[in-house]
């Protein structure tokens, strides 16, 4: 069986289970625990990986993979990206500060940005509050990065395909 | 959509044939909302003179092909319903829909076909057939100004994300960000990649341009990026090497090509 792999990534309670979730084929596979952190907004939260999977015919599968939130657990982001085609950023824009947590994973995750293809989800977009889209996307341009900045809500299957579709769309440039 | 003013507004023509029952109705009723509601007045024309010629399901292949290099002239922009492959004629503006045409993949053509005329190469019922994309002689002062701007030896890489507002809720121009954010490509490659008229490839580098997010990159400077590890390492029993594996991804996914 050949395996392939996109990584879901972002802020804790931006909604990577739920993207997963979404697509997956299978039962998604989770890892969350009852969370002793009372600052991050939700009883459980994810410490190792999400997983689910899209199967590609007889011998090939896709896997979805989505780290864990918490930037304690990133020791976990380094080993899910290796061979990753593509990653997915998930920021909770109703965080206190999303644009530094947005940073915080295009410095990390730069060189597999850089080589492979990058979307960033804005989920939970609330208009009326700041920062508003053009500043996440003035963001990646500071950091010489021009992918897709997009709002999302990631409950809807139709929203989470999309994000996808933009993925697949510069990957399928790079060949 | 807001209504537009008269004076905003164009009066185009379109035809259809070799279409199915179904597709006729669909055609016709997104057409009525269109002439209520966008930038055009479109009026059908019970004739392959139209300015925008709409081909059905039920013609072949190779008689499209022949209808594209007999009777369509470079001016007109043709749709044809198809998901089967043509022996390109570059020299013709064709929007494709795959069957089964479906309303908002035809209102999102009609969009793109509205924005081709509105670049400029409107209809010219004088126009003798068969004019190449080359000759600027024949070409609206639009078009030719656009092809100067973004020429056949030029690439172009997205720099910086375009805001929300310039790409509207165009999935097409969405798409084609997302490819110009991945790397640097020509106007024809653009086109090849998008299935779209070059002529409406460059009339949207332009907005790209205008607002600040392009790059244009001379051929002599251009650098291919080298593919990453991950990509040179990917095995794949798919048909087509890497490209394949991309297709059969869309497929489990259900995402269009």
């Amino acid at each position: 069986m050949i395996e392939h792999k996109i990584l879901f990534t972002g802020t804790v309670g931006a909604g990577k289970t739920t993207a997963i979730q979404a697509v997956s084929e299978i039962p998604t596979v989770c890892t969350d625990v009852i969370s002793s952190d009372l600052t991050i907004g939700k009883k459980m939260t994810t410490v190792a990986l999400d997983y689910g999977e899209v199967s590609l015919g007889q011998s090939e599968r896709l896997r979805l993979y989505g780290t864990p939130g918490q930037a304690r657990f990133s020791f976990m982001w380094d080993v899910l990206a290796k061979g990753a085609l593509g990653l997915i950023i998930l920021v909770d824009h109703t965080h206190p500060d999303p644009l530094k947590d947005l940073n915080l994973y295009l410095q990390h995750f730069a060189r597999l940005i850089k080589e492979t293809a990058c979307v960033v989800a804005i989920s939970k977009m609330d208009k009326s509050r700041p920062p508003p889209l053009q500043e996440f996307i003035g963001l990646l341009h500071k950091n010489h990065m021009a992918n897709p900045v997009i709002a999302a809500d990631v409950r809807d299957k139709e929203q989470v395909l999309w994000i996808l579709d933009l993925l697949l769309a510069q990957m399928e440039v790079r060949v | 959509m807001p209504d537009m003013p008269d004076k905003d507004r164009i009066s185009l023509s379109y035809t259809a044939v070799s279409c199915a029952d179904k597709e006729a109705v669909l055609l016709k009723s997104v057409f009525a909302l269109y002439g209520l509601r966008g930038n055009i007045n479109w009026q059908y024309q019970n004739s392959m003179g139209a300015d925008f010629v709409i081909i059905g399901t039920e013609m072949s292949s190779s008689s499209v092909d022949l209808l594209l290099r007999t009777r369509i002239g470079a001016k007109q922009a043709v749709l044809w319903i198809s998901d089967a492959s043509l022996v390109s004629d570059k020299t013709r503006h064709v929007f494709r829909c795959k069957p089964p045409l479906h309303p908002s993949h035809f209102a999102n053509e009609l969009k793109q076909v509205e924005l081709f005329f509105r670049g400029g190469a409107r209809h010219d019922p004088s126009r003798s057939p068969s004019l190449p994309p080359s000759s600027s002689a024949s070409l609206s002062p639009q078009i030719a100004a656009l092809r100067e701007e973004f020429p056949d030896n030029f690439y172009v890489r997205l720099m910086s994300w375009p805001s929300p507002e310039l790409l509207s809720d165009d999935r097409f121009l969405w798409r084609l960000s997302a490819m110009l954010s991945a790397r640097s490509m020509t106007v024809a490659e653009l086109a090849e990649r998008s299935s779209k008229p070059e002529d409406v490839c460059r009339e949207f580098l332009r907005r790209l341009s205008d607002a600040g997010c392009l790059k244009k990159i001379p051929q002599e400077d251009h650098r291919e990026p080298l593919p990453s590890s991950a990509l040179r390492e990917t095995k794949t029993t798919a048909e087509g090497g890497l490209s394949g594996l991309f297709r059969k991804i869309r497929v489990s996914l259900g995402l269009s090509s």
